[in-house]
């Protein structure tokens, strides 16, 4: 309608910028906003931002406490005709909506990087019987206990897809110095024998390998994921709020029930999700208070001031939540 | 219909007893939660008990599926938004419509009507252009606009030039419900 009204009417700034609004609002939503126009030739250019919101919830009150907003900018381009007002160019609902989850995600990363940083070694220290499943501690344990792998031998039986799997873990183990290859044999790597001369026990030189891994390999963290990925998960729910926060702040149990669910969508994960917490707590990653009659989790005071020192791990999102 | 706060300066004003719906799970539902605070309001406390026998009870489900909001990006705010809401809502004809004024809300407040204004409230906040967010108007003073927002809180209290420029950055913009008893028989 408005495009009609504008046709051989040359299009201004604020004409731009409200066609572009009308034409988000209208096939977007409310969310997204558009930013200043600027004109190359006889076309206007709006970019597509989004202020991402965060409410605060102050859970003695139950009350709104802070909204705070990610900036996530240029997630996409509107272009209309300066002389006709007619959108020449345009972004799918689907371009800004992926976009606005790969920022979320990338948040989420780089948060969790940080965390597993300075957080190496309470991360090492949970149960390995409530590890997911992870080739990298099935190598770890191997070459502590038989001191050395032959790929061409050890890993022969195994299906391609387990194998790759495996290889891809080694040569990260390999990259940080925890293992050594000659030819077709694996060795432990100088890292691991320093680690193997201080402890007696294997799971001692175990935990202390991954808290090594975890602190030397946090960008691997997609890798440190299949390791601890549910107990990852669930912290850096915690440290995300504080840091987007500014301060540690105790979310109640729904609020991280729903959250994680948002990751592990099988409803098996519900059912773990309080040991999850309970073995958090005992490591010292997460801690229980229990605030006007309500069960709540936060983030370890001191663990979260280490990992909010963590300047250039943080440096990529810092801007995007400062914002 | 009507109850009495205190304004900031401690002066006693009215306000529509509008219930307020907080949103802190999920973001992006700001223009629902007004809905249904603004439904709920209709419903329950509306003198007009015509009114209130046709509006229907429907809970946030519902309204975000007629509305078809949608994760990240919100509620698309158009005709098409206001066409399936009159089409879905009896008792209640809506109306989008930009370059509000505040008197226009005001009449309505006087008729016992709530309006859900789209203002930016990052801008409010923090002076950042960023998200159209809904609120529920459910009062006005000399001073103040009093608005139950879903992300800050019930009965919270704007400076007429805090909401101004805020309002502006969304063109004025309001959805105004005007009640009806006719029965909107397959809708528009």
């Amino acid at each position: 309608m408005i495009q009609e009204q504008l046709v051989d009417l040359p299009v201004d700034e604020r004409n731009a910028e409200k066609i572009a609004y009308n034409w988000i609002k209208g096939n977007i939503g409310n969310i997204p906003h558009v930013g200043n126009p600027t004109l190359k030739g006889e076309i206007w250019s709006v970019p597509v931002h989004v202020n991402y919101p965060r409410i605060f919830k102050d859970i003695s009150t139950d009350r709104p406490q802070k909204v705070r907003f990610m900036s996530f900018k240029n997630l996409g381009e509107i272009k209309i005709d300066a002389n006709k007002g007619l959108i020449i160019d345009k972004p799918t609902f689907y371009d800004i909506t992926h976009k606005i989850n790969e920022n979320l995600n990338f948040v989420q990363r780089t948060v969790q990087k940080a965390l597993v940083k300075v957080g190496a070694n309470k991360f090492a220290e949970l149960p390995f019987s409530s590890h997911m499943h992870s080739p990298m501690l099935d190598i770890l344990s191997w070459i502590l206990v038989n001191d050395r792998i032959d790929l061409s031998i050890d890993f022969e039986q195994i299906n391609e897809d387990e194998r790759n799997k495996y290889y891809q873990n080694i040569e990260l183990l390999i990259k940080y110095g925890l293992l050594e290859m000659e030819g077709d044999i694996l060795i432990p790597g100088n890292y691991l024998i320093e680690i193997e001369s201080k402890d007696n026990h294997y799971h001692e030189k175990l935990s202390k390998a991954l808290s090594f891994f975890f602190e030397q390999g946090y960008e691997e963290i997609e890798s440190i994921f299949q390791v601890i990925g549910p107990h990852l998960t669930i912290s850096s729910i915690c440290y995300e709020q504080s840091f987007e926060f500014g301060s540690v702040i105790p979310l109640n149990y729904s609020e991280i029930e729903s959250a994680f669910m948002k990751t592990y969508r099988a409803e098996i994960k519900r059912i773990k999700l309080p040991r999850y917490l309970v073995q958090l707590e005992a490591v010292d990653i997460l801690e229980s208070k229990t605030i006007a009659g309500t069960v709540t989790w936060s983030a370890n005071n001191n663990l979260f001031n280490k990992m909010c020192s963590e300047k250039e791990v943080l440096e990529p999102i810092t801007a995007l939540i400062e914002a | 219909m009507r109850r009495k706060i205190l304004d900031p300066m401690t002066n006693q004003i009215e306000v529509l007893k509008v219930p307020w719906y907080p949103q802190q799970d999920v973001e992006w539902t700001c223009v629902v939660n007004s809905l249904k605070m603004c439904l709920e309001y209709m419903k329950n406390t509306y003198n007009n008990r015509a009114t209130r026998e046709i509006i229907p009870n429907m809970n946030i489900d519902e309204i975000m599926k007629i509305t078809h909001t949608r994760r990240f990006a919100g509620t698309v705010v158009d005709s098409n938004f206001v066409r399936n809401l009159n089409s879905n809502i009896e008792g209640i004809t809506f109306s989008l419509e930009q370059d509000v004024d505040i008197n226009k809300l005001k009449i309505k407040l006087e008729k016992g009507i709530p309006s859900i204004a789209i203002y930016n409230c990052e801008y409010l906040i923090y002076g950042i252009r960023g998200a159209g967010h809904a609120g529920v108007i459910i009062g006005v003073t000399e001073n103040d606009i009093v608005i139950n927002n879903p992300w800050l809180g019930s009965e919270y209290f704007v400076a007429h030039e805090d909401f101004v420029p805020a309002w502006e950055l969304e063109f004025n913009q309001a959805i105004l419900l005007e009640p009806d008893t006719q029965s909107k028989l397959g809708g528009e």
